[in-house]
């Protein structure tokens, strides 16, 4: 079981690093078509575009320190130009402002063949294509630096997190109800089979597991509307927030939780149900369970100690694919009732080309989806001793 | 012992045998005819809509679905702010139930078995403050004949299958006249207008168009490419096998719908080296690539499972032991025994399919306006407060539904008739639970 865990934790790095190359490439065939029109813009400073550039992995900047040693003595347009120790521009060997000597610097190729553009701030960036481009990136994402929004102008990483938490909260709190529902009406309809209320849940089910999560979404919020029990969307009552206590807040956040977690939780329920229905039915034919019967227990404890106990392993492989679909789930639900989750930030960093936040939100739900299969093989194991994990 | 039998009957064949369960599970028959009538009412669209998926009329926008009512013109008079002690008569639309909308009473109030419908009009009134104000509602003082086989000015396309054969003609199948007076105001909309005045029925049936042939498309690139791939990794193992095998686990790692949107977006943004952006024909070709490209890969691992114990199988030994070359035995011996798993599979992931185009142009990266598909459809929905306003915008969900639901009927179907150990199911292993989810579906 040890190495196991190990060896399926040894190959995350290797997956991981082919899926960010490969999204890498494919946000980089777009092209440089967003900074080049940002860079028209007069309002945006020119090195604000480079680092964001840097961010998207298509320029690397050069330190201070190493200038002179990468650039050494250059010749652009007649000029000879330097760098001193401390980085600073020199022309003809005497200091002079990057500012005025835009015309020349702005983008030029070295003797060495490489490109450069010096920022009217001083800094220097080297152009570089797309593998050097995600040796950098990848360089600066093994330190906990994923880039620069373009949006939101902070680290990626702060609002990855932030969204993330929003997005585990609601989903969990869905996987929640999906599990405290389907639990029980599973067995009991498993133990009634062909009855009244197995009927009822299995057209219930069916219905859940064909209903598209964005139109049972698009419903709640027309529910809401109509009925006025629940705010339309959102996650907070943004005007009273601020003067809210601590258990008010709680409060609030549990009426804006409560009708996203249910639409998502009734789209899972369905196959949760059905299965530990599935399961029970087979089991409550079991030998064991008519030598229960046979032997006079009552027939409570026949159903939740003998039937329900071995009926219920199977699920708990499925708890851990309900983890992986965690993200995936709640998706359109997120956007439709405008939940500040995961699915909102993806989907508006997509139409705003914002790279470096396509790129760590495709991550880590790849690293969900991936722990979440982890996770099951684990509990599959628990449960089945049949099966051995190499 | 009674005599033998005249002549003994062939026992039929599995494909027969197949069939003919599916014909007596009625849940299956039912979704079955459920995707007939939504295919059929796709390839026709030209002839049961009445109007064009791109023809709007701005006066009528926002119209009521007429299939369930109407709304009437209410006046009201409430105080003016502006003239203190005076009232002014404001016009609010009411909504009746079954009132109004599609009606069998003619012009003279008298019933009959031919459907009217009321024009539109729009009433123009001073509200509290004295502004201009509008309201729009039916006339209910006129009663319009809805006519069967109407002729429309132009030649359109009235069955079209993905583009090809097409057949034009002037026909449709219902449409209203209008009399003099009425022009401009005379519409029939089943299922309300949006707000450019387009038709939703009309549009949600050209929709079906692009929505449903995504599927079918989508399912037949990648269970083409899935079960070549699959089969080709099976079949040969080694290096070619680890090669497909890991290119598998890259995309099935990523959530799919993250991976088909990130992509989605990318493509958005693409445009020809000349600057063109895409065609509405190369959006839905591309939205049909990626959906393939997502979800071929399941399907691989799959056939390449099956692939693995077949090719251990004897006839495949004695096959090759005769010289068959190797893509024939593949192809001829090994993948006819994984078609039935195919088959099922395919119906099942076909509303995936469906519902990654509505998710893809729902968000605004799929098919544009104004082209019609179901996602772009419920993407008027999106708008909170459109939505509360005109709640008929949510129709296309009914179809999305009503199409996944089929398909989920007629594919749990197959699974029951293709698999005879299918009533009762122990799930042993990961894999087993999620392909047999519903093991007891069997009546």
């Amino acid at each position: 079981m040890p190495t196991f865990f190990l060896r399926r934790l040894l190959s995350l790095p290797p997956l991981l690093l082919v899926i960010s190359f490969l999204t890498f490439l494919l946000l980089q065939a777009s092209g440089g078509d967003f900074f080049n029109r940002l860079e028209e813009d007069p309002k945006v400073s020119q090195d604000y575009v480079m680092r964001l550039r840097a961010s998207a992995g298509r320029v690397v900047p050069v330190a201070p320190a190493d200038r002179a040693e990468d650039l050494g003595t250059f010749e652009v347009r007649g000029n000879t130009y330097a760098f001193d120790a401390q980085g600073a521009l020199l022309r003809d060997g005497a200091p002079v402002s990057p500012a005025t000597e835009q015309d020349a610097l702005k983008r030029f190729v070295h003797a060495d063949g490489d490109q450069y553009t010096v920022t009217e701030q001083g800094n220097v960036y080297l152009w570089v294509g797309r593998l050097r481009g995600y040796a950098a990136w990848l360089g600066n994402a093994v330190t906990g630096d994923l880039g620069e929004s373009f949006q939101y102008k902070t680290s990626v990483v702060s609002v990855i997190t932030s969204r993330l938490l929003n997005t585990l909260l609601l989903s969990s709190v869905a996987l929640l109800i999906a599990w405290g529902l389907a639990i029980p009406l599973g067995v009991w309809s498993g133990v009634r089979p062909n009855s009244v209320i197995d009927y009822v849940c299995g057209a219930t089910a069916y219905f859940g597991l064909s209903i598209p999560s964005v139109f049972l979404a698009l419903l709640a919020v027309l529910f809401a509307y109509y009925t006025g029990w629940f705010p339309i969307g959102g996650m907070r009552d943004l005007v009273r927030w601020g003067d809210m206590t601590g258990s008010e807040k709680a409060l609030d956040l549990a009426h804006h939780l409560a009708l996203p977690a249910a639409v998502i939780g009734f789209n899972g329920l369905a196959g949760y149900m059905r299965q530990m229905r599935g399961q029970m039915v087979e089991t409550m034919s079991a030998d064991y369970v008519r030598t229960a019967r046979a032997k006079g227990l009552a027939r409570r404890s026949v159903v939740y100690k003998h039937a329900l106990r071995n009926a219920i392993n199977p699920l708990l492989t499925l708890l851990g694919f309900s983890l992986a679909g965690l993200l995936s789930g709640s998706f359109l639900v997120e956007v439709v009732m405008n939940w500040p989750g995961l699915a909102r930030v993806v989907v508006d960093a997509v139409f705003a080309r914002d790279e470096p936040l396509v790129m760590a939100a495709v991550l880590v739900a790849t690293l969900m989806l991936v722990a979440g299969n982890i996770v099951a093989d684990i509990l599959l194991a628990f449960a089945d001793p049949r099966i051995r994990l190499e | 012992m009674s005599a033998a039998p005249a002549a003994v009957r062939p026992s039929p064949g599995p494909w027969r045998v197949l069939w003919r369960r599916l014909l007596h599970n009625r849940v299956a028959v039912t979704g079955g005819v459920l995707l007939a009538i939504l295919y059929a009412s796709a390839c026709f669209a030209g002839f049961l809509a009445p109007y064009r998926y791109d023809e709007g009329d701005r006066d009528a926008s926002r119209a009521a679905p007429m299939l369930f009512g109407g709304f009437e013109a209410a006046a009201r008079e409430i105080p003016s702010k502006v003239r203190p002690g005076r009232t002014a008569t404001i016009y609010e639309r009411r909504w009746t139930w079954l009132e109004g909308g599609i009606h069998f009473r003619d012009q003279s109030g008298a019933f009959t078995l031919r459907p009217h419908v009321h024009p539109l009009t729009e009433i123009e009134y001073r509200d509290e403050w004295g502004e201009r104000a509008y309201t729009r509602a039916e006339d209910r003082s006129v009663s319009l004949p809805v006519r069967f086989f109407v002729e429309s000015e132009n030649e359109h396309e009235i069955f079209s299958l993905l583009g090809l054969w097409p057949v034009e003609s002037r026909l449709r199948l219902f449409g209203v006249e209008a009399p003099p007076g009425t022009q401009g105001r005379a519409h029939v909309f089943l299922l309300g207008s949006d707000a450019q005045g387009r038709d939703i029925f009309s549009r949600l049936l050209f929709g079906g168009q692009i929505s449903l042939s995504v599927g079918l498309l989508g399912v037949l690139i990648s269970m083409s490419l899935g079960m070549l791939m699959g089969g080709i990794s099976g079949y040969f193992g080694g290096w070619i096998d680890f090669v497909f095998q890991r290119l598998v686990e890259v995309i099935l790692a990523v959530p799919a719908l993250y991976l088909i949107i990130v992509i989605g977006g990318q493509l958005r943004g693409m445009k020809h080296s000349d600057g063109k952006p895409f065609s509405s024909t190369e959006i839905y070709l591309s939205i049909v690539i990626v959906l393939a490209f997502v979800y071929w890969a399941s399907i691989s691992r799959v056939i390449r499972g099956m692939v693995l114990a077949l090719k251990e199988n004897e006839y495949v030994v004695a096959a090759r032991a005769l010289g068959v070359p190797t893509p024939a035995i593949i192809v001829r011996h090994i993948l006819p025994n994984t078609f039935s798993f195919a088959i099922v599979t395919a119906t099942l992931t076909i509303p995936y399919y469906i519902l990654g185009e509505v998710a893809l142009s729902f968000l605004g990266l799929g098919i544009q306006d104004p082209e019609a598909s179901w996602g772009i459809l419920l993407r008027d929905a999106q708008e909170t407060a459109y939505l509360v306003e005109q709640p008929w915008v949510i129709a296309p969900g009914v179809f999305i539904f009503i199409a996944v639901m089929a398909f989920n009927f007629l594919g749990d179907g197959l699974r029951d008739a293709a698999d005879p150990k299918a009533v009762i199911h122990t799930a042993k292993t990961a894999g087993d639970v999620l392909e047999h989810a519903e093991p007891e579906a069997d009546d």
